[in-house]
């Protein structure tokens, strides 16, 4: 009995002991920006009630008013010199507080002194500027977002020491550079314009707030701002790798199926050349020229339908809730590779002229049909941006709206996280329904898998780039 | 990752001074506070073998290129080896020194740990400067907490200005910015305002220190506040002084004469450190006029002063032990205990007089030196229970071959002057403080109140009754026959009983701790302000002494000039307004001489033109005189009068007057001069 105990300690020793690695290398939590004036704080789930929040909580889970007003305070009115100095501050009053005839209340006085003109300096210096900014509304993750902006002075006074920077951003996104931009001292009717980059290391659909000019003139401890609200959506595309060569099965089906579809301009047919009218041809089509010049049979030209092969690719979301932790951390690893993979399918469809139709679902069911003149590839990526992980099976609900679309599609790639007995399942109705199926399984470790047209990748071969698939 | 920058030409400088941040080299100005806090250090706390390496070693990282780099434990090494070095090197310097809180040495070795933190920070290279920089502000911080944790105070009103003036500077370092004239001159400016609010605020702390402890006081509850106007109700041998104040005048004594040892209260027992009765524990009766002005008394002999009981809430009344009188010049309830050694209350609230007759004999035993009866004999030769004998041996060996009390008196006033010397602080360390005093070897520096009490003490261990006495040391002119006595003044000395002569002032502090010596005379603007509130004190007396009626007829007075000149205010802005909003500004010269030329033209025909018509309406009525033949006005002298008025109202009212229309207006006029005028 003392046996099976120490084993299942030194079990579940080796099993924290595994997680803790795992977290280390995969760690890819939320940032706690405690004192970055350039985030929002209240975008961190910490600040979300949980499902059943006592009433009372609410203060605590939701950015009210009031703990909005003070985090403002403490971190975007008081400078970092500022923070650390109103600590300095409060130690000398302390002390000096004892008694006058120690001689620490003659430093205080002079720090309170400091302290006073930091704050006139706000209620003179508040920023009088205009602000326009531009900036692209879609970035690759883990590429710097750059952003130009144009800051005019206004006021009579000049603007002394004016910073600009991005006022709550989200907090996977970092201002580049993290303090701002110095601006300088501006004049009035002064124009100057500032690049300011936004480093979005990973993909989602981030809302950006807008801009905000500061001043910490004159004693560099308490900031006058000014904030210009321009609410957008940044959408950060998952990176990938563009993938050279792919080979997709071809289903039985070769089907005209998207030429309707495919053009809002007409017909799209291709010229193949002249032959004589037959029987059942198109008066239309014939070629009154040629006819001329040949004299006699009639000439008529020759047209062939443009075929469209479309493709299908499937995203696998699932990231079962009741996982281990360190197996969970892989899944979301896993997933995030999986949204990469995905997004270099659908790069490579989109180059080849395929139609593809990407389905994920993940919390919403997603699907959208691109190529052509139908949707561009940064529709896909906008999808991939924002899909999620799911914690009940996805298939379940991306199968029937598949095999609703199974007549239209020549082949289906599957991305998916594992390869258990639902998803074979769901790759032989797929092959059932006539379409040639390629599964592309995403594993951390180096596994074989004794099925045709299930190619692994694991870790190694997706951090070198798997441009071969 | 790339940084972007912006698109003007000052980018450069920002990168320069990004470049500088990362090179390791703290800005001048951090290091220029980290050395005035060492300086300060140094200044208050005495010569140590570190501060003036710490300094040349911060000197030196401006010098050499070398910096603490890598791993953070390896600068965790070299900090705890820097406080081993301090730690060893403290426990060769002396223990002492005037601080506030915790012992010398401990407070040394904090500061020295603080500054080496900040050498430390100077000499790292860091990924993050800002936050390198920031440590090394904050630790230059604490070090000048630490090195203004003292009773000092001639050094600190200097350091910290400049501490502080680097330090605003350094402070503005925590983020790269773009070089700009006009914003250091600002930022100079505003540094310069700052230093000027805090000497401000320093000099009102100073100036009010008395009011401020009071209110201290207050907020915690004390009953009186006699530590804040000098009077313990208890007195306890402490570290420090505690009947120190600031200089806030408590009395102003006009005519002054007789010991400058103005008593409050006196104790007769002693235990543990501490002076008994308290203020409260006495037996006080009211004080009668007859009691306080007694008929006996030889009126050839006493000298009146009056005294301005001028701040302060403690209730008592000062006066010397000479005192032949005592009488407040407007009459309130007074009590005494003159048991007690006869401390006088009194209700009323200052400011008040009070008149004090004072016997010209230094022997005058008056109201506050009642006969030592029997009972009392025992009480004032009271020593603490298990009072230490090695006291006892002292005394007898400072009074051997003394034969009568008074020579015992003087052996012991000269023995407390002649052994030691005077210091604000005192740190008894543990047992009883008195004997340690009196037994540590070599002997250690105290203030008043252990002078005080150790010849309270000596005395009573060779049978010589005494008591301890605290009051105010009055010695400071301010004018002729003006004497000030400001709460710094507070004092402590002992009385004895010498038989045939009776009760004696006994002063066994050295002179270098008596108020009259250890103080600097007040600044010429802390003058000037008593000035100013004594000016307002006279004003407020003038109208506390008015009558309801003259009041009245100043108030009403006032308000009836306020009135007529608010009045006439309101009727200039009136009269203002309505100029503004109505009335047009007078014409042009040359407009106004054309105009004035016009109208005498018809003056000169007897058809002046009425106020009350308009230019128009006039001639319009000349013309139908005309046609009816009333009176003769030629048709053109009406049709250039027509053309002129239409002229000149548009120059007049509607901005039209430039050159040709002011020659044409000329001409018209001219025309019309030369109409000839008919005869009457």
């Amino acid at each position: 009995m003392a046996d099976i105990r120490t084993g299942n300690l030194i079990d579940q020793i080796g099993a924290a002991m595994r997680a803790a690695r795992i977290r280390r290398e995969y760690d890819d939590r939320l940032p706690f920006p405690a004192f970055d004036s350039t985030k929002d704080l209240f975008q961190h789930p910490a600040f979300s009630p949980p499902k059943k929040a006592p009433r009372r909580l609410y203060f605590v889970y939701y950015p009210s008013p009031l703990s909005r007003m003070l985090w403002r305070l403490s971190v975007v009115r008081f400078t970092r010199a500022g923070r650390w100095f109103a600590l300095l501050t409060f130690a000398l009053f302390f002390i000096g507080s004892f008694s006058i005839e120690i001689q620490v209340y003659v430093p205080f006085l002079y720090a309170a002194a400091l302290w006073g003109v930091a704050f006139l300096g706000v209620l003179l210096f508040r920023p009088r500027v205009t602000l326009t900014a531009r900036h692209p509304d879609r970035v690759r993750a883990g590429e710097t977002l750059v952003c130009e902006v144009s800051v005019t002075q206004n006021g009579h006074l000049p603007g002394l020491d004016l910073q600009l920077l991005p006022a709550r951003l989200p907090l996977r996104i970092d201002a580049v550079p993290p303090d701002g931009v110095p601006l300088g001292t501006m004049r009035r009717g002064e124009t100057r314009r500032a690049r300011l980059g936004l480093f979005c290391p990973r993909r989602g659909a981030y809302p950006l707030w807008g801009w905000r000019v500061e001043t910490d003139f004159p004693t560099g401890l308490m900031t006058a701002y000014r904030s210009f609200p321009q609410s957008s959506t940044l959408f950060v595309h998952p990176n990938f790798t563009t993938i050279r060569q792919m080979e997709v099965p071809i289903g039985r089906r070769h089907q005209p199926g998207g030429v309707a579809l495919a053009s809002k301009i007409g017909e799209s047919m291709e010229y193949l050349g002249n032959r004589e009218f037959r029987e059942g041809d198109n008066v239309r089509d014939i070629d009154w020229r040629a006819t001329a010049r040949l004299g006699g049979t009639p000439i008529v030209r020759e047209w062939r339908e443009e075929y469209f092969q479309r493709v299908g690719v499937v995203l696998d979301t699932f990231v079962p809730p009741d996982l281990p932790v360190d197996r969970k951390v892989i899944r979301r690893v896993l997933f995030e590779r999986a949204v990469s993979l995905a997004a270099a399918v659908g790069d490579y469809m989109a180059r080849q002229d395929y139609l593809v139709d990407i389905f994920a679902a993940g919390p919403n069911l997603y699907h959208l049909t691109a190529g052509r003149s139908l949707a561009y590839l940064e529709q896909i990526l906008d999808i991939l941006a924002c899909v999620e992980e799911s914690e009940t099976e996805p298939l379940s609900v991306v199968e029937p709206q598949i095999l609703g679309n199974l007549e239209q599609l020549t082949s289906v790639v599957c991305v998916f996280l594992e390869w258990d007995e639902v998803r074979q399942a769901f790759v032989e109705n797929l092959r059932r329904g006539g379409a040639g199926v390629k599964v592309l399984l995403l594993v951390e470790e180096p596994t074989t898998v004794a099925t045709r047209d299930v190619t692994v990748i694991d870790r190694d071969l997706f951090r070198s780039g798997a441009e071969v698939l | 990752m790339t940084v972007p920058s912006i698109s003007h030409p000052n980018v450069a400088e920002t990168r320069e001074a990004l470049r500088r941040a990362d090179s390791g080299i703290m800005p001048w100005t951090v290091a220029a506070a980290g050395l005035v806090a060492l300086l300060t250090l140094t200044m208050t706390a005495g010569w140590m073998p570190l501060p003036p390496v710490f300094a040349l070693l911060i000197l030196a990282s401006y010098v050499s290129t070398a910096r603490l780099e890598g791993q953070t434990f390896h600068r965790w090494w070299v900090r705890l080896g820097l406080i081993v070095i301090i730690i060893v090197l403290n426990q060769a310097q002396p223990n002492n020194g005037d601080f506030a809180f915790g012992s010398a040495r401990a407070r040394n070795i904090l500061a020295q740990v603080y500054a080496a933190e900040f050498v430390i920070q100077c000499w790292r290279r860091s990924g993050q400067p800002v936050r390198s920089r920031l440590i090394a502000i904050v630790a230059s911080g604490l070090l000048m907490l630490s090195s203004a944790n003292t009773f000092d105070e001639r050094f600190i009103k200097y350091l910290a200005p400049l501490y502080m003036l680097f330090l605003g500077m350094a402070l503005y370092t925590h983020r790269p910015r773009l070089l700009s004239r006009m914003a250091v001159v600002g930022r100079v400016v505003f540094l310069v305002l700052t230093l000027g609010v805090g000497a401000t605020g320093y000099l009102f702390v100073d100036f009010n220190r008395g009011r401020i402890t009071e209110l201290g006081n207050r907020l915690l509850g004390e009953r009186f506040n006699f530590e804040a106007t000098g009077m313990a109700s208890n007195p306890s041998l402490g570290e420090t002084f505690g009947l120190r104040g600031g200089t806030q005048r408590v009395l102003r004594i006009t005519g002054f004469v007789g010991d400058p040892h103005l008593r409050g209260m006196a104790f007769d027992r002693y235990e543990q450190g501490r002076w008994y009765p308290s203020f409260a524990d006495r037996r006080y009766r009211p004080a009668t006029e007859r009691e306080l002005n007694p008929s006996n008394v030889a009126r050839a002999t006493i000298t009146e002063m009056t005294i301005e009981k001028m701040g302060g809430d403690t209730p008592l009344l000062f006066a010397p032990l000479q005192t032949a009188t005592l009488a407040l010049i407007e009459p309130a309830e007074m009590d005494w205990a003159p048991e007690s050694g006869g401390p006088i209350r009194t209700r009323a609230r200052p400011p008040f007089d009070y008149r004090v007759g004072v016997s010209s004999s230094e022997t005058y035993q008056g109201l506050l030196a009642n006969p030592l009866k029997a009972e009392e004999r025992t009480r004032y030769l009271q020593l603490p229970s298990r009072f230490d004998p090695r006291v006892t041996e002292l005394a007898k060996r400072i009074t051997k071959g003394a034969g009568t009390d008074a020579e015992k008196v003087e052996a012991v006033i000269g023995y407390l002057i002649g052994n030691y010397s005077y210091s604000l602080r005192f740190r008894p360390g543990r047992g009883e403080p008195l004997v340690n005093f009196l037994t540590a070897e070599p002997k250690r520096p105290a203030h008043c109140e252990y002078f005080a009490a150790a010849s309270a003490m000596l005395l009573r261990c060779v049978g010589v009754p005494t008591r301890y006495v605290t009051g105010y040391f009055a010695h400071e002119g301010d004018g002729p026959n003006i004497t000030v006595v400001r709460q710094r003044d507070a004092h402590a000395w002992s009385e004895a009983w010498i038989a045939g002569v009776g009760w004696v002032t006994v002063e066994a502090t050295p002179g270098d701790g008596r108020p009259d010596a250890d103080q600097s005379p007040p600044e010429w603007w802390r003058r000037l302000l008593e000035r100013t509130q004594d000016g307002l004190q006279i004003f407020a007396e003038f109208l506390a002494g008015l009558s309801a009626e003259q009041v009245a007829a100043i108030v009403a007075v006032i308000l009836g000039a306020g009135g007529i000149y608010g009045f006439r205010l309101y009727r200039r802005r009136k009269m203002a307004l309505a100029l503004a909003s109505f009335a047009y500004a007078p014409p042009e010269r040359r407009l106004a001489e054309l105009i004035v030329r016009f109208e005498a033209v018809f003056a000169r025909r007897g058809q002046a033109f009425p106020p009350s018509l308009p230019y128009r309406e006039h001639l319009d009525r000349l013309a139908d005189d005309a046609g009816t033949g009333k009176r003769p006005a030629t048709a053109s002298l009406l049709d250039a009068a027509r053309r002129f008025v239409a002229l000149y109202e548009a120059s007049r009212f509607g901005n039209r007057g430039d050159e040709p229309t002011i020659r044409t207006l000329q001409e018209l006029v001219e025309e019309m001069e030369r109409t000839k005028t008919p005869d009457r």
